[in-house]
């Protein structure tokens, strides 16, 4: 990918879909940086890395929608949240479980109504980095739907695969699963995680322990009934 | 979402429905006015307002002429129309009406400015002495579709 001019940024949180609300996104990975210089240290500091933290601030234009899903959740642990920089299926997405601490509204006279949403993550499975299967679309039927995605090397044996399924407008049921394959036919594939029965918006999250030596995934809806709007993403974690 | 077309159109209808009298062309006319008169103006467009063609912005002029005969009558008929409130205001007819009657559109005036502009007729005699004023108007609409 090259440079990237900024439009398109795209965030899940749970069933919302807080994209076109949002005019700014600034997601913050880091490891606290711990001091470990010690005497003899040819006069220079040696540091290590501590405990990892995610955080994002979200800012945008108020709308009813937003207030009602944000101040409803505020200080609700363990949303689901995917961000994509492009919203495009294949490319770059960050997956991992914040929590809604700092909910700011309004502004100056004159401009258009602001909000901003402080986020942190709230749940041990930090930031799994990997892409969108399946960008909000309707699906109706079963079969698989989205993008298969490739990770080179499948999933090691101190990694895990994370997959969120979210649904921002509900049918009846859907079920749908995740599957990998040693070849991008999906020929002999196999499900390694199960969405399963879903019947309210929300999100659903699945964690699979490595080793996976497969080295393609999709994602497949195996039974539904009504029309639902979903997205999937994968990433791979701890 | 709206188009720019429709959003021309809107403040058309809204300003003519709700001023008594005024005539309000969606386009800069190619011949003479009939006074007193509004013409839209498109001064800019931002299509980067937010994340995934979620809000655009357009940025319109809108010139308001009376007829010139008197300079001082002439200010007097002007008045009105770039006032904050009355039965004439520009400003109050959109902030009464703001979505235009439109989907997810909300519109704003903001300023008022080169109060005091005068046209005169051309060699051929095409247009109205005039009086004017610029009215800066702000649009915001959805980027997409929800339909």
């Amino acid at each position: 990918m090259s440079s990237l001019v900024l439009v398109d940024v795209t965030t899940y949180v749970g069933e919302f879909n807080l994209t076109t609300k949002m005019n700014s996104l600034n997601l913050n990975i880091q490891a606290d940086e711990l001091d470990a210089t010690t005497f003899g240290n040819n006069g220079f500091r040696t540091r290590v890395a501590g405990i990892k933290d995610v955080m994002a601030d979200l800012s945008g234009y108020w709308e009813d929608d937003v207030d009602n899903e944000v101040f409803g959740s505020l200080g609700v642990a363990h949303d689901a949240v995917t961000i994509s920089p492009t919203g495009v299926e294949g490319d770059t997405a960050y997956l991992w479980r914040g929590e809604k601490f700092t909910y700011q509204a309004f502004g100056a006279i004159g401009a258009l109504t602001p909000f901003s949403v402080s986020m942190s993550g709230s749940h041990n499975q930090g930031v799994a980095r990997g892409t969108l299967l399946k960008k909000q679309g309707t699906v109706t039927s079963t079969g698989a739907t989205g993008t298969a995605f490739e990770i080179s090397g499948g999933i090691g044996s101190d990694a895990a695969l994370y997959s969120h399924f979210h649904v921002f407008d509900a049918g009846t049921t859907v079920t749908a699963v995740i599957e990998s394959a040693d070849n991008d036919e999906f020929e002999d594939a196999t499900t390694i995680a199960t969405h399963s029965a879903l019947t309210a918006v929300g999100a659903n999250i699945q964690r699979v322990a490595g080793p996976i030596t497969d080295e393609f995934f999709r994602v497949r809806v195996t039974a539904i009934t009504g029309s639902f709007s979903v997205a999937c993403a994968i990433g791979v974690g701890v | 979402m709206a188009t720019l077309g429709e959003i021309r159109e809107a403040i058309k209808e809204t300003l003519e429905e709700n001023i008594p009298g005024i005539k309000c062309y969606r386009y800069i006319p190619e011949n003479a006015l009939v006074l007193p008169a509004i013409i839209v103006e498109p001064e800019m467009a931002s299509f980067v307002e937010a994340m995934g063609r979620g809000t655009d912005r357009w940025d319109f002029t809108l010139l308001v002429l009376v007829g010139y005969n008197h300079l001082e009558s002439a200010q007097n008929n002007l008045d009105p129309f770039v006032s904050g409130h009355g039965n004439k205001s520009i400003r109050e007819v959109i902030f009464q009406n703001k979505t235009l009657g439109l989907e997810n559109v909300n519109a704003t005036v903001e300023r008022v400015y080169d109060y005091g502009m005068r046209f005169a007729p051309d060699t051929q005699g095409r247009a109205t002495e005039a009086l004017g004023a610029r009215l800066g108007l702000t649009v915001y609409t959805r980027g997409y579709s929800t339909g």
